[in-house]
């Protein structure tokens, strides 16, 4: 456990970082709604830059909570993203310990 | 970025911003524009406006929309929606043929039980459009169409028809300047590099 970790209130420690970054966050969110997308429908949807995109989704693809499947349209190709069963459990996960740190916080 | 993560209403979002691009407007209006004119000229020919912007839809979305806010597969809730206006439409168009039939036979049915089924019609299947596809626009355009096929039907005279060239004209207007607005805010956008796996 890194020193900033360590002073971080137990509830908010175990929260995904992965998930927990705003980008990450709308772009697992988009994903759980539907059934797939294209990096163009993302793009639009999240108001994310390309490269931002780009990045985000390889993260996400990297610790498996997206897959990507490339296909093709007559000659054109056409790459569709979809939240696996793994990114579901992350953001429902992330979901639920969100709402148990929050909980712990004095009313005012 | 805003971050909207209420998923109830990104999903929303996501399937209504298909209906930004003022397509579906443009064809409503067209074919009251077509039933308009139709009554006017009464010509075969005319009759094919009606048919003809069903194409527009089909085109415009391949060519027009889908290049410019990507492709994206709903799931199965969506689809049984689609599905429950297809069949509302389909009984419209069963329940019309059958008012035809009566028609053709030289029995015809009082024009107010005609009025009342073709009005009823109308607001059903938009009604239905509007409810499932989450569409409020829709609602107008039954109020709209059940409006004209009403007094075309019950009164006599060329001047009822140009109820429908009016209500064309707003919604064909209306669904203009969407698809305007639509091309301004989602330009296309070209040599997209796509992410590669390592």
């Amino acid at each position: 456990m890194t020193k900033a970790n360590s002073e971080l209130p137990r509830p908010f420690i175990d929260i995904d970082r992965l998930v927990h970054e705003p980008a990450r966050l709308i772009i697992l969110s988009h994903l759980f709604v539907i059934e797939s997308a294209d990096f163009l429908f993302l793009m639009r949807q999240t108001g994310l830059t390309w490269g931002n995109l780009s990045s985000h989704l390889s993260k996400l693809e990297g610790a498996g909570y997206i897959e990507i499947e490339k296909q093709f349209k007559g000659k054109k190709p056409n790459t569709m993203l979809k939240i696996t069963e793994k990114g579901r459990s992350a953001l429902m996960d992330y979901r639920e310990k969100m709402k148990k740190a929050l909980n712990t916080l004095p009313e005012t | 970025m805003k971050i909207d993560t209420d998923l109830k209403q990104i999903e929303k979002k996501s399937w209504t911003v298909y209906f930004q691009d003022g397509l579906w407007d443009i064809y409503i209006g067209m074919l009251m524009l077509a039933i308009g004119i139709n009554t006017f000229v009464d010509s075969e020919w005319y009759s094919c406006l009606m048919i003809a912007p069903i194409f527009l839809i089909i085109l415009g979305k391949r060519f027009i929309t889908t290049p410019r806010l990507g492709r994206v597969r709903f799931g199965s809730e969506r689809q049984k929606k689609r599905i429950a206006v297809f069949i509302v439409i389909a009984l419209a168009v069963i329940c019309g043929i059958i008012l035809a039939g009566f028609s053709a036979t030289g029995d015809p049915l009082p024009k107010a039980a005609v009025a009342t089924v073709f009005g009823m019609s109308a607001i059903l299947v938009f009604g239905s459009m509007a409810y499932f596809l989450d569409c409020g626009r829709f609602y107008i355009y039954g109020a709209m169409m059940a409006t004209a096929l009403i007094l075309d039907i019950l009164i006599d005279g060329h001047l009822v028809s140009i109820s429908f060239l009016v209500f064309g004209a707003v919604a064909f207007i209306f669904g203009l300047a969407l698809l305007i607005r639509f091309l301004r805010k989602y330009p296309k956008v070209s040599n997209m590099q796509y992410i590669e796996k390592d």
